[in-house]
């Protein structure tokens, strides 16, 4: 009733004014009577009535808190004011929003990823239900990836799922005009679409009838996505039932996805999905029965009424049957291990993406850098308005003594800030949304020569979770650090306020000590953000200039894919060799070989191997990364030979086997130093040692050389892998790739072309996540610095104005300059040292968290310490120079008379 | 004359809604009918009054009404609301309680 009370007086306050005015009137006439009764003269009279009122705008004032939703209404009013102060000051409200810009934009951009990336749910009907199902194997990393086999153990066996799929990422090659392309799909099992819950726009989706190893009944089907079907049928309805050439089996396309659907990996965007099962006719032969081929990320969704809880207690008592049945074909004591892992359930509402492993960590450091840098930015706003209100300090105690009430006052000091905040949320909104983009830039490396994208792609469009963010960002900020200087302005009321004006030569030092308090906690959390930068760039600086045990310059990388083509074994190897030959002959090729697995691609094959000789080792230690090279690779990738030879055309099939020892291996298997000529043995086969190389970086740049081998491709046992070529070349890389293209197509028709890079690309994507974080730590950094320094000059250029008067007396009793420089920083000097301190130790305290991305120096490092203090001492003089050199250039006479 | 008491906290309500009871009366008649009744011992200021009127309004115990007084002028007039009443008689009697504890006290200590 009240509320509504309430409410009728907001929409007739008009009325409402009136009254109140009309029925004060009455009685102060009435008053004004009664006293000229009692003889008073009219005016004496009147200044009685008024005097019984004891304040009649104040009286006023209090009707009207009670009468109205005064709040509303008096905020429309203090935003009028609001807009109209700020917009007479801007170059304060410029650099308020642009601080505020900076820091909410900065958070916003930081927030975005983190919601694409882990918070944004899958948009399919009922999301919350899905579940993704890992294995637990008793160390903190879960295995995500799982064989077929388990998959369909886990589909069969259980009862609480109202639906069981999984899928794998696939590069289909489809033949477009004369050229072989690639395609980003995925092979999904029957039920993917069906437990997702989406429906084809136009057609159907495939079903498990079609998930079958020639496709069923209706022969190999396959679904498209929206923009496949724009780019490739133009929107066509004809387009369902067409027939298409994918991996050299003929689908029928069945159905096309609605826009925006992309199924279950955040950051990928099929364009076709076709059935799991047909995965034995395509790429991937082997892995579908496979009980060793770790490929497949499962989900499911619950069925109503079983919680996240009850699928896991459920999944832990169907683990024993479904391990048991699917054990891979490992050693003994990997059995066992494996018979002791449980299956589990991870919430799959925000579906899957292997981004968020490498990120996970990276993001965290991220978010609270960028929520530091929001803190200063927060701090130079109270700052500002701190000065600002002192500034004003006469206005507001003309409009306290007039009879508004002193919240009201900070409530419209409030207003102002949490004006600025929304201003500085918009802009900080639209500088995030262009920073994002940059950011997946980091995330996401670009294969430059050939124009082609990885198939990693984020939806950055800010979604309502950002919006609600900036806006929370901003509101705090504006709230908390308004209040402060708010409460400050009108602390003693009238009188006070009215006597401050007055209060002469000392009135600059009380009024911003709040001011130089949060200068100190500025220079404290500028420290550590120049400290962290310090780290990131560092670790950054020392894998850039390590030495991989290669050299990357001038080396290009094409991946071929020969999986469609029918040689196998010696065949195979044999038309690598004349595609080599004929690379070698391209004018500007120094030499070419070839690689399975790429350096520094996470990719990795490994094993234990016998040493002869040496039962002493464990099993630990004879653990060894094995890759499969051409003649002359290590002459292209520029790795010593340190003893032996090169693979030659001579170790073929029909010779010994044999093999190449990076040094750290030969060191460990043979310390007496007679690896050359000696045998390794690898699955019970003796491998003769030919050569020992210099050791080379095997997984990625962080990690140690692994003791590794190498084979001649030309021997291996399969005989089937599609190898990348390496060429070693003079100058220009563009003229190259179109001269291998011809070769390639005069050796082997139809093979496409996977990647082509540089290894220097491939160098720098290894270390994508180190450059995210050195580089945005170091951005970050730079803007506290500044974010700080313009605080700090703030805070002496406003003591400078405020004691004029005493500057310019000193200077007329005789006061050095340099006494003057020293007066104006001196007081604020103390609070930056003190906040420097407190740096450092936060940088003690807090560094540690990041030790593990940090690569080649220590959390703690000292230089890197007395650098950031260094820094940020430097910045800090600088921006204390001008206000100081302006106080020391005042002309005595005129500071005086201002006064 | 002695000096007029100020009121104890939070009575000047009890006060406006007994005299309110009464008959529909505006603020001014208010007002001089509380130094009228009270014997010129209780004075509340003009101003305050006003504000005291304009919750109780809001809360529901009184509700206003513009009327035209007996010297012709339009002013507003208060009377009591059905809870109006009901808080009048729960106020009176925890004042009448009240009061009465503390006479008693004070007796006792004059002995």
């Amino acid at each position: 009733m009240r509320l509504f009370r309430k409410l009728r007086a907001l929409f007739r306050r008009k009325q409402a004014e009136r009254d109140l005015d009309d029925e004060l009137q009455y009685h102060l006439e009435q008053r004004i009577g009664l006293e000229r009764d009692r003889g008073l003269s009219a005016e004496e009279a009147r200044a009685a009535a008024l005097r019984s009122m004891e304040g009649l705008s104040q009286k006023k004032e209090e009707c009207r808190d009670l009468r109205v939703f005064s709040l509303l209404e008096g905020c429309a009013q203090d935003l009028r004011y609001a807009a109209r102060t700020l917009s007479r000051n801007r170059s304060f409200a410029a650099v308020a929003v642009l601080s505020l810009a900076l820091g909410i934009g900065a958070n916003t951009a930081i927030f975005s990823l983190m919601d694409v990336l882990l918070l944004r749910p899958l948009p399919v009907p009922e999301s919350q239900n899905l579940i993704r199902i890992e294995a637990n194997r008793g160390d903190p990393q879960a295995q995500t990836y799982l064989t077929y086999p388990i998959f369909e153990q886990i589909r069969d066996r259980n009862d609480f799922l109202a639906g069981t799929f999984t899928w794998s990422d696939h590069w289909f090659q489809m033949l477009s005009g004369s050229e072989m392309t690639h395609v980003n799909g995925a092979l999904a099992s029957g039920d993917y679409f069906r437990t997702l819950g989406v429906q084809a726009q136009i057609g159907r989706v495939f079903t498990p009838e079609n998930d079958q190893p020639e496709g069923g009944k209706d022969g190999p089907v396959a679904v498209i996505s929206d923009a496949f079907w724009s780019a490739h049928f133009q929107r066509s309805p004809a387009a369902v039932g067409a027939g298409i050439t994918l991996d050299g089996v003929r689908f029928t396309i069945i159905g096309v996805m609605p826009r925006g659907f992309f199924g279950a990996d955040v950051g990928m965007r099929p364009q076709i999905w076709a059935p799991l099962s047909l995965a034995a006719r395509l790429d991937s032969p082997g892995c579908i029965t496979s009980r060793s081929c770790w490929w497949l990320i499962v989900m499911g969704r619950r069925k109503d009424g079983v919680s996240l809880q009850q699928a896991n207690a459920r999944l832990a008592v169907l683990s024993p049957q479904v391990l048991r049945d699917t054990l891979p074909d490992w050693d003994s004591a990997g059995q066992k291990r494996y018979l002791g892992w449980r299956f589990q359930a991870r919430s799959g509402a925000n579906g899957w993406t292997s981004l968020r492993g490498t990120f996970n960590n990276p993001l965290a450091v991220l978010m609270i850098l960028v929520g530091i840098v929001l803190l200063i930015a927060c701090a130079n706003m109270a700052n500002l308005l701190l000065a600002r209100a002192t500034a004003r300090q006469r206005e507001i105690a003309v409009r306290m003594a007039m009879g508004a009430g002193r919240g009201r006052v900070i409530r419209q000091l409030l207003t102002e800030s949490l004006l600025l905040s929304v201003l500085g949320g918009a802009a900080g909104l639209a500088f995030a949304v262009w920073s994002a983009r940059l950011l997946v830039s980091f995330l996401t490396s670009t294969q430059r020569l050939a124009g082609q994208e990885t198939g990693i792609q984020l939806d950055l469009h800010p979604d309502w979770r950002v919006m609600l963010f900036t806006l929370a960002a901003a509101l705090l900020c504006g709230l908390i650090f308004g209040l402060a200087p708010a409460l400050r302005a009108t602390r003693g009321g009238v009188n006070a306020a009215l006597k401050e004006r007055t209060a002469g030569l000392q009135a600059g030092r009380a009024g911003t000590r709040l001011g130089k308090v949060i200068l100190s906690v500025q220079s404290a959390l500028s420290v550590l953000l120049v400290s962290g930068a310090g780290l990131f760039a560092g670790s950054l600086w020392h894998l850039l200039t390590l030495h991989p045990g290669f050299n990357p310059d001038n080396v290009m990388l094409i991946s071929v894919d020969t999986a469609k083509r029918p040689e196998r074994g010696a065949a195979l190897a044999r038309l690598y060799e004349r595609l080599l030959e004929r690379a070698q002959a391209i004018p500007g090729v120094k030499a070419a070989s070839a690689v399975w697995i790429t350096p520094l691609s996470n990719g990795g094959w490994d094993q234990y191997v016998k040493v002869p000789g040496r039962p002493d080792l464990t099993q630990e230690q004879t653990d060894t990364y094995m890759n499969l090279i051409g003649e002359r690779y290590f002459e292209v990738m520029q790795t010593p030979v340190l003893a032996g030879r090169e693979f030659s055309a001579a170790d073929n099939g029909s010779s010994d086997k044999v093999g190449i020892l990076n040094s750290m291996a030969a060191r460990r298997f043979f310390p007496g130093g007679n690896a050359l000529g000696s045998h390794v043995e690898v699955n019970g086969k003796p491998v003769r040692i030919v050569g020992v190389v210099g050791n080379a970086k095997y997984l990625n740049l962080q990690e140690a050389v692994p003791p590794t081998l190498y084979f001649p491709f030309m021997q291996s046992d399969q005989g089937n892998q599609s190898m990348t070529i390496l060429l070693k070349i003079r100058g220009n890389v563009a003229g190259i790739y179109p001269a291998f293209h011809d070769a390639l197509r005069g050796v082997a028709p139809g093979v496409p072309i996977r990647v082509v890079k540089t290894m220097q690309d491939q160098v720098d994507d290894s270390l994508g996540r180190e450059r995210l974080l050195a580089s945005l730590s170091v951005f970050f950094g730079v803007l506290a610095l500044l974010l700080t320094s313009v605080g700090l000059y703030g805070v002496l250029a406003y003591s400078v104005t405020r004691r004029t008067g005493e500057i310019g007396l000193r200077m007329a009793l005789g006061a050095h300059r340099r006494n003057v420089v020293l007066l104006v920083v001196r007081g604020t000097l103390g609070h930056v040292v003190a906040g420097i301190a407190v740096g450092v130790m936060l940088v003690l305290l807090l560094s540690k968290l990041v030790a593990g991305l940090l690569y080649g120096i220590r959390p703690n490092d000292p230089g890197n310490l007395v650098l950031a203090v260094a820094v940020f001492l430097v910045v800090a003089a600088g921006a204390a120079y001008l206000p100081a050199r302006r106080a020391s250039r005042l002309d005595p006479m005129m500071a005086l008379r201002e006064e | 004359m002695s000096k007029p008491t100020t009121l104890v906290q939070g009575t000047l309500d009890l006060l406006i809604l007994k005299i309110v009871a009464l008959e529909p009366q505006n603020g001014w008649s208010i007002s001089q009918r509380l130094q009228q009744v009270s014997g010129e011992i209780l004075r509340v200021s003009d101003g305050s009054l006003y504000p005291a009127l304009h919750k109780l309004e809001l809360d529901g115990l009184v509700k206003a009404e513009w009327r035209t007084t007996d010297n012709k002028r339009r002013a507003k007039f208060y009377t009591l609301t059905r809870s109006g009443k009901q808080r009048l008689a729960r106020d009176a009697k925890d004042w009448e309680r009240l009061s009465g504890a503390i006479s008693h006290v004070i007796r006792l200590e004059e002995i």
